[in-house]
């Protein structure tokens, strides 16, 4: 059993990022990938809001894209990342995540209807499916997708 | 507790951070630590930070240590909007921004 708050999210990330990978490994449709992949930001993100104790968390609407941002300035993110004495490379590279960062942020069904992986949604009198979204900004082959992966799985051996 | 109770060891940790994210976030203006002797605890004045907007409450991201990156200590952070300061308290058991020592660029 987790020991508090913080260690439930960090491990439910984890489990979630593994399921991430084999969705990923198998080719599964894009909306149940990007589901995955909006849920391990999220869960990371608020694992690492959590003191470690017993304090319960507390909501928040935008944690991925304020944990990259403070991922930014820490020296063992940088070190885990590849980049240790290379700071500036380090800026540069995360803040070419941001963009990306905030869009998978912005997946979370929570809101006004929108396009996201989870739930259908209508827009102007049109009902969507996310199994039949293109979800065009969102291609895994895209290398912005694939430095975030990679980003994402450095993180967890750090948090 | 106060700035001059801290842990020396603790307290050139957080200067050490305090001067790497000054140099990895140029953005960064000034950054405020407060006491404590249980982790480093920062927060961080970035121009370029969106509003907080977390119900009037910093809410930092906590590390542990990590010696492979020199740090011994435990740490929290968050970077907060310049706004941020007058809207916003810092977390429960920190203090007032009062208490805090402000790191100052200009200082490291």
């Amino acid at each position: 059993m987790p020991a508090d708050w913080r260690s439930a999210y960090l491990q439910q990330a984890r489990s979630d990022h593994a399921m991430l990978l084999q969705l990923m490994k198998e080719g599964a449709p894009l909306c149940h990938r990007l589901h995955y992949l909006q849920m391990t930001t999220e869960k990371l993100a608020k694992g690492l809001l959590t003191p470690p104790g017993d304090t319960a968390y507390e909501r928040t609407h935008n944690a991925f894209v304020r944990f990259v941002r403070v991922a930014k300035v820490r020296p063992e993110v940088r070190r885990i990342c590849g980049f240790e004495g290379k700071a500036d490379q380090f800026t540069a590279y995360v803040n070419s995540l941001l963009p990306l960062a905030g869009d998978i942020q912005s997946l979370s069904p929570e809101g006004e209807d929108h396009p996201n992986p989870e739930y259908p949604w209508m827009i102007h009198g049109i009902i969507y499916s996310p199994a039949e979204f293109a979800f065009d900004n969102f291609q895994f082959t895209h290398p912005k997708m694939t430095k975030m992966i990679e980003f994402i799985a450095n993180c967890f051996q750090i948090a | 507790m106060r700035i001059a109770q801290m842990n020396d060891a603790m307290r050139r940790q957080a200067h050490t951070l305090a001067q790497a994210n000054y140099e990895a976030e140029p953005a960064i203006e000034c950054i405020y630590l407060f006491p404590s002797n249980e982790e480093v605890r920062l927060i961080e004045i970035d121009k370029t930070a969106g509003s907080h907007n977390d119900g009037g409450m910093v809410m930092p991201f906590y590390f542990g240590p990590d010696l492979a990156s020199g740090l011994r200590f435990p740490s929290a952070i968050a970077l907060i909007s310049p706004e941020d300061v007058t809207t916003h308290q810092p977390p429960a058991g920190w203090g007032n921004w009062q208490e805090a020592e402000i790191i100052d660029k200009t200082s490291l």
